[in-house]
Order: structure tokens, then C-alpha cells, then sequence
């Protein structure tokens, strides 16, 4: 059975005051202000993009047009939800827009991972290394893009990006019991995506 | 415990999300039976796997990119909190430009303008708006002569939310500190109200010359 691994340390938050700063400075249109505030989060919003689309380049345009909305967008932020929270629920909106908008593209990216990359990730789900293979990677997240958006986002936010039940809740605007039931469903459906090939070749 | 009991916990337990004596429970009971042990194998296997994807490095150029497709949007849209602020911190320079926002957000929000006097006795008007419509709720301190130090304060009962670039504000009051100009001073408030029923705004101005309260009525409609 495979070891658990914990989940991956958040980093520091940022000290209020110079959060405060920040946030003073960007909204007059400081853009340099702007991108220190976002630093930490570009690799991950990048990341959660990828998981969205399975594409490095249409990650990189949604990344790119989340970030863009979250600095428009500056002005609602009333520092009575931590930052993180009020960035991540610009984000999702804008992916879940683009995946209404860019349906047909979203369907056709929506191919099943080959034998050899299943065969991969059980191997990696049993390896010592901390931090997964690109090439696994890339698999796992292009496994994910096969369950139903609503339970991606949960697993995406819980499991790749490590916030916890109620920063979710904050984000989806919905209610922590929600969270939990999106989470259970996703997972399983991810589960089924990685093991259901290895099922029907046993059944 | 149940294949049943079982299957609606393993999630929790691959994740970490619960321990203690339930998930123990859990776990012998996973020993036990050969389908909730691959269950419980196949979830944790795909949490692990989940948790070790670590971050996807950025592409070469995004920074680059990210920072031309900042510049090229221009500054963030100012909130209409914001522009209150200024407006009644910098009356009446900026008060055409007060009104010139409310007029926008009247014409493409099919809003509701209602207008309360400060300078009636204390007393409640009543409006009502459907539950689909932002209203512009536009309270009116009229004031003999101009007055300094004032501290304003907008509170809204449960059930409404102030709404401000699109986006409903999960507080309920709003503080600010200004200056009365000499005669009319409306305050818009966009606020939005989803279920049918009564609603009470209230609206302070306090200060060393000051203490007026009004109540604003607003009864959303199906």
C-alpha cells in the first residue's frame, strides 16, 4: 500500500502591513507593487490552470487573463478574507468561464491516458520521491481534466494547491459541507481515471 | 462497520482528513475486506499522487508577458466604495464625478433610484425592488451649512449585501469620514437583497455637530 505523503507546506503569509501596502500601491496602478503581491501565487495559478486545460499553452493565456482580472479587480479586495481566498475565487470564475466558452476545445483535449502512462503513475504512486516525474505530472493533471469540472476545481484547490476546507469554501463561494462532498466525488472520479484501465484489464 | 459505512469514509481517511478512533474503524475494517482494501489502497494512491504533482514551473517568457498584459489593462477599476470616499473626503470638487458613476451604474444595472431626505424628522420611507434588480438605494444628507468631521456609517440588516464592481461584499457596514458640503449630500449605495422581505438600511452621520440617523426601507419583491 502507498505511503502517505503530507500535504506541502503553505508558505509564510505575508505580514498584514506589507500586504496592506501592497494592495494600497496596486490599486493605483503600481505594477510592479502588483506582481510582488502575486509572486508566490503565479506558479500555482499557473498550475491550476494547467490542471484546467491539460494544455501548457492555453494554461499560460488563462493564467495570464486570471492575473489580469485579479489586478482589475483590486478594488473589491477588503482584506476580511486572506488575499489567497479572494485570489483563488477570481481565478476559478475565469476558468470556469473559459471552460464554458471554449467547450468544444475543452472536449477535444479530453483524450484517455495510454496504457504506459497509467503503468507510470502506479509506479510513481509507490516511489520514494518526494515531488512526481514531469512526464507524470503532466498525466496526472491531463487525469484530472476527465472529472466533471465542479469536483477539478475542489480536487485541484485541496490536493494540488493544499488550501484547506474553509479557504475552498471562501473561494467557491459555497458551503464547507459542499467542499467536502465535491472533494469525495472527485476523488473517486480521479481514481477511477487512473485505476479503471487496470480494472478492465483484470475483469 | 458496513461495506456501506465504509465507502462513505475512505475518502476522508486517504486524505487525512479524519483520524482518530473513527478512521481506525475505518482501516480494520479495510484489513478485513479485500474491495474496501483496494478501495482505500486506489485513494490514497491517487491523494498521494495529487499531493507530490508539486507546482508546474512557468513557462519561459511569462513574467515578461504577464507584466506587457498588465500594463496594456491599465490601472484597477476603482470600487464605488472608493469613490464615495473620495467623493465626500474631497467635496465638492470631485461631486459631479459622484454623479456621473450613479448615472452609469443606473443606466446599465436597470436600477432603482431612491432618494431619502436628511433633513425630515426622523422618519422611514419604503421602497420596493425585485429580488433580480440591484438597487441604488441613494441616501441624502442635506445639511444648513457645511460641516466638517463627520463620520458616516451605512449598515445593512441581514439579508442584503452592498455589491460593488459586480461582485457582492460580504460586510455589512461600511465606515467612513468626510465633510458636509451645504446642502445636498447623497450617499449611493448599490446593494441587492435575493430573497422576498422587509429591509431596514440605516444611515449614520455623526460628529462634534452632528448626530442625525435615518432608516431606509426596502421591501425586495419576487
Amino acid at each position: 500500500m502507498p505511503v502517505m505523503q503530507p500535504p506541502k507546506p503553505m508558505p509564510p503569509p505575508m505580514p498584514a502591513h506589507e500586504l496592506a501596502g501592497l494592495v494600497e500601491r496596486a490599486r493605483e496602478g503600481d505594477v510592479a507593487a502588483f506582481e510582488k503581491l502575486i509572486g508566490k501565487y503565479q506558479a500555482k495559478v499557473y498550475t491550476f490552470a494547467f490542471a484546467f486545460t491539460g494544455s501548457p499553452d492555453v494554461a499560460q493565456d488563462l493564467a495570464q487573463e486570471a492575473l489580469v482580472k485579479v489586478y482589475k479587480s483590486l478594488g473589491s479586495f477588503r482584506f476580511q478574507s486572506a488575499f489567497s481566498t479572494w485570489l483563488y475565487s477570481i481565478v476559478k470564475n475565469t476558468y470556469l468561464d473559459a471552460v464554458k466558452s471554449r467547450a468544444g476545445r475543452e472536449r477535444a483535449l479530453e483524450e484517455p491516458l495510454t496504457e504506459r502512462e497509467v503503468a507510470d503513475l502506479h509506479e510513481a504512486a509507490t516511489a520514494e520521491e518526494r515531488l512526481l516525474a514531469k512526464e507524470s505530472r503532466h498525466a496526472l493533471l491531463r487525469a484530472l481534466r476527465q472529472v466533471p469540472v465542479a469536483y477539478r476545481t475542489v480536487v485541484a484547490l485541496a490536493d494540488v494547491q493544499g488550501l484547506g476546507y474553509e479557504e475552498i469554501a471562501g473561494a467557491l463561494n459555497v458551503p464547507v459541507g459542499t467542499v467536502k462532498s465535491r472533494l469525495k466525488r472527485g476523488r473517486d472520479a480521479l481514481k477511477d481515471a487512473l485505476f479503471r484501465q487496470r480494472v478492465q484489464e483484470e475483469t | 462497520m458496513t461495506c456501506a459505512d465504509a465507502r462513505e469514509l475512505l475518502t476522508d481517511v486517504a486524505g487525512g482528513e479524519l483520524d482518530g478512533a473513527r478512521a481506525d474503524e475505518v482501516r480494520e475494517h479495510a484489513a478485513s475486506c479485500d474491495a474496501c482494501g483496494r478501495e482505500l489502497g486506489e485513494l490514497e494512491a491517487t491523494v498521494g499522487l495529487m499531493r507530490r504533482a508539486g507546482t508546474e514551473p512557468l513557462p519561459e517568457g511569462f513574467a515578461l508577458s504577464l507584466h506587457q498584459a498588465l500594463v496594456a489593462a491599465g490601472p484597477p477599476r476603482r470600487s464605488w466604495l472608493d469613490s464615495v470616499r473620495a467623493a465626500i473626503a474631497l467635496r465638492p470638487v470631485t461631486y459631479a464625478a459622484a454623479a456621473a458613476a450613479m448615472a452609469a451604474m443606473l443606466a446599465t444595472g436597470g436600477t432603482m433610484l431612491i432618494v431619502h431626505r436628511a433633513h425630515a424628522p426622523a422618519q422611514v420611507a419604503a421602497y420596493q425592488v425585485p429580488a433580480s434588480k440591484l438597487a441604488l438605494v441613494k441616501i441624502d444628507f442635506v445639511a444648513e451649512k457645511a460641516i466638517d468631521d463627520v463620520a458616516f456609517e451605512i449598515t445593512l440588516p441581514d439579508g442584503l449585501r452592498f455589491v460593488s464592481g459586480g461582485e457582492e461584499l460580504a460586510e455589512r457596514t461600511f465606515r467612513f469620514e468626510g465633510k458636509l458640503a451645504a446642502g445636498s449630500n447623497p450617499i449611493p449605495i448599490a446593494v441587492k437583497g435575493p430573497r422576498a422581505g422587509r429591509y431596514k438600511v440605516i444611515a449614520h452621520a455623526i460628529g462634534p455637530a452632528i448626530d442625525v440617523t435615518h432608516e431606509v426601507v426596502l421591501e425586495v419583491t419576487t
